[in-house]
């Protein structure tokens, strides 16, 4: 319970203003630091802003006016009923000095104590029992009054017996204790070894420098490797199987295209996508391109107006970019209800931003396979799980979200599951295609090397220099 | 303006624009790789540049691919469309976010995007991941179901490894101590499978981790290349 210091009314111990005046109650269960003005504890000894000694005469602090010390009333503490003597020592003049050096404290415990009913107003202290029997019969009365503002003023983290128990050599030292605590860096390394091992040290600038030339030098030995190794790789199951869905295509067939990547994967996808679009230009399918991200669709496009093989082999009936299909779940849901309502654009005449979809199926089911070419496993997941169970995409995707959709594959959502360079260095081969540096075998088997050393060097040096330390 | 630009880069020949757009694509790559000798402005200058051009050419296309032909459908005939004219109203909503006094109104379309969203993808991943997986996770580890014989043979122990691997990791996140008051030895018996299955988690992350690994020195390797052989041929191309 805090007592309003205007009104002097009982609010509840939570409440912030006066139920009665109004009046705010944060200064009745703060002090403000001479210093910077921040609300501390009523009980702290320093700030905890800027650990200013908020036990300090006020006479040093001027921006806080000093109340008139006030007589205090004696208190009656339950919890040192045995303690008697202690408990009833006389508030006599004698300690105004100590009062005024704990101005915050004493200012918070009168706004508290004062409007207490208080039978021996005017009279000398008499002691716990005097007091008691000045109260009346029932001494329980008086204890319920004071025991909530015991509460109040004390924090409950904090033990310690009332400052007016505690002599002044004790405060001194437990103020000398916190402020030599407060000003010392705190040990948290030492702590911290303790807790988690020693991190490993760093690599030397210089080193860390070669290897990462090293690292350059392997990435470009597939471009400046003369070819030592014969022939590419055997074209994996779910290769044959791409290759062999679209070596079966008809004419008429329609096909769905969706660019889930971006620029930072492009390398690694561009030879698998260009050469999915070979194919299904040479076999003279109708070929529809989308995708949920702009970067995705710009890679479409350029890939269309930049390849020479695919301008030659593709004529501008046969391929039609959809679009941009945006909201992710909620894109690919409509799309799988109505490609229509995904791309509802025909009935305005809208010249070359618009999109003809005549020749574009009204539904998902009018396509005869989708084929989804993606670095996201997020995109690809929704794709998978906002399809209809009777579709089964064929997936093109990079090495790092390939093992998270391996699960898709054995299940049969997915009809095919291929990596990037893999199934691009299978399909060169399959359609004796001309083989690009990166399907080299020899060029990738060196830069499996170089990486493999790089990168025990980089993670024997360290340890080996720990262990000699 | 927008055609008067069209006209100037049409005016260029197709060879220069590809020079330069060779150029400028070795310039940035060489501005990235910067990187190798430290945190260099020449990197943030390439980083923030990438960030640019990707934020504008998204707007761009979301503008003309998505809002204005709606717009235009909503213009010529609002009786029809104007269906359109709500959703345009919700993403004028969203825009009162930055304004201070109107921001509560920014709620109602951020709930109706988060909620079905959410909604989607709630019942997507159930329907498309969870019960499809339990589905294919419970099969017969007989090995006349998978034909007999050798291969037989061969796809049920791989179904049953499969199991043992799925029933382990699962133990893995169990995370109940047994007490002396409780000894529990199911509990013991399952704390050891967990630490097992953390193992096989591990394997999980590495396998994840080297897939990860692949891609990004194809990458590396894919911009190499276009170093040595394009931009190499610019260079061997030019007439000093």
């Amino acid at each position: 319970m805090i007592v309003c210091p205007n009104c002097q009314h009982h609010n509840h111990k939570q409440a912030t203003h006066c139920a009665q005046c109004g009046q705010p109650l944060a200064d009745a269960v703060h002090c403000v630091c001479p210093s910077c003005g921040a609300l501390n504890p009523i009980d702290g000894q320093f700030c905890q802003r800027c650990l200013t000694d908020l036990t300090v005469p006020v006479a040093q602090a001027p921006t806080v006016p000093r109340p008139e010390p006030t007589p205090e009333p004696p208190k009656v503490d339950s919890g040192k009923k045995e303690s008697a003597p202690q408990a009833q020592k006389p508030k006599t003049p004698e300690r105004p000095a100590r009062r005024k050096r704990r101005d915050c404290k004493d200012r918070s415990a009168q706004r508290e104590i004062a409007p207490l009913p208080d039978p021996a107003e005017g009279r000398e202290p008499k002691g716990l029992e005097g007091g008691l029997a000045e109260l009346g019969g029932d001494p329980l009365a008086g204890v319920t009054d004071v025991l909530p503002l015991e509460t109040a003023v004390a924090l409950p983290h904090r033990g310690a017996p009332p400052s007016e128990l505690r002599s002044e050599h004790e405060e001194q030292e437990d103020a000398h204790l916190f402020s030599s605590l407060a000003s010392e860096p705190a040990p948290l390394t030492a702590a911290a070894q303790q807790v988690l091992p020693p991190l490993r040290s760093k690599l030397p600038r210089w080193l860390k420098l070669v290897l990462s030339l090293l690292l350059l030098l392997a990435a470009g030995v597939p471009s400046l490797s003369p070819g030592w190794l014969p022939g590419p790789l055997t074209p994996s199951a779910d290769t044959s199987k791409l290759l062999s869905v679209l070596s079966s295509l008809g004419s008429d067939a329609q096909i769905l295209v969706a660019f889930e990547y971006g620029p930072d994967h492009a390398a690694e996808l561009d030879p698998v996508a260009e050469r999915i679009l070979e194919q299904l230009a040479d076999q003279g399918v109708q070929i529809h391109l989308l995708s949920t991200e702009p970067a995705g669709l710009g890679l479409a496009q350029r890939m269309l107006h930049g390849s020479d093989s695919l301008q030659m082999g593709l004529d501008d009936e046969q391929i039609q970019v959809l679009g941009l299909l945006p909201g992710r779940e909620i894109g690919i849901r409509t799309l799988m209800r109505s490609v229509e309502g995904a791309f509802r654009l025909q009935t305005v005449a809208s010249g070359p931003h618009g999109t003809d979809l005549t020749h574009t199926p009204t539904r998902i089911s009018g396509f005869d396979h989708v084929i989804l070419v993606g670095d996201d496993s997020r995109i690809l997941r929704a794709w998978i799980e906002q399809a209809p169970s009777t579709l089964h995409p064929l997936a093109v995707v990079t090495a790092q979200v390939y093992p998270a959709l391996v699960p898709y594959k054995a299940s049969g959502q997915l009809s095919t599951l291929t990596q990037g360079p893999t199934a691009a260095i299978e399909l060169q081969a399959s359609t004796s295609r001309q083989i690009t540096p990166l399907g080299a075998t020899d060029g990738l088997a060196a830069l499996f090397v170089v990486v493999l050393c790089v990168a025990i060097l980089a993670n024997v040096l360290p340890t080996k220099s720990n262990n000699t330390r | 303006m927008l055609v008067g630009i069209q006209n100037l880069f049409a005016a260029i020949p197709a060879t220069y624009l590809h020079s330069v757009g060779t150029w400028l694509a070795a310039i940035l790559t060489l501005l990235v790789l910067s990187y190798i000798v430290g945190y260099m402005p020449l990197y943030r200058l390439a980083g923030h540049l990438f960030i640019g051009v990707s934020s504008g050419y998204a707007a761009g296309l979301a503008w003309h691919t998505v809002l204005w032909p709606r717009l235009q459908l909503l213009i010529v005939d609002p009786a029809q469309y104007w269906t359109y004219g709500l959703f345009f109203a919700l993403g004028l909503l969203l825009l009162t976010r930055g304004i201070g006094p109107l921001s509560g109104l920014a709620d109602l379309p951020m709930a109706l995007l988060f909620g079905v969203g959410a909604a989607l993808a709630l019942v997507g991943a159930a329907m498309g991941t969870l019960v499809p997986q339990v589905g294919v996770a419970i099969t017969s580890l007989a090995p006349s179901s998978f034909g007999g014989g050798a291969t037989g043979w061969a796809l049920a122990i791989d179904a049953a490894l499969l199991l043992i691997g799925t029933l382990l990791v699962f133990a893995s996140f169990h995370h109940t101590q047994a007490t002396e008051d409780r000894p529990a030895p199911g509990l013991r018996l399952l704390s050891r499978a967990g630490i097992v299955g953390r193992k096989i988690l591990l394997v999980a992350i590495g396998a994840l981790f080297s897939g990860a690994l692949i891609s990004f020195y194809t990458v590396l390797a894919g911009r190499i290349q276009f170093l040595i052989s394009d931009w190499g041929a610019a260079i061997a191309g030019m007439r000093f």
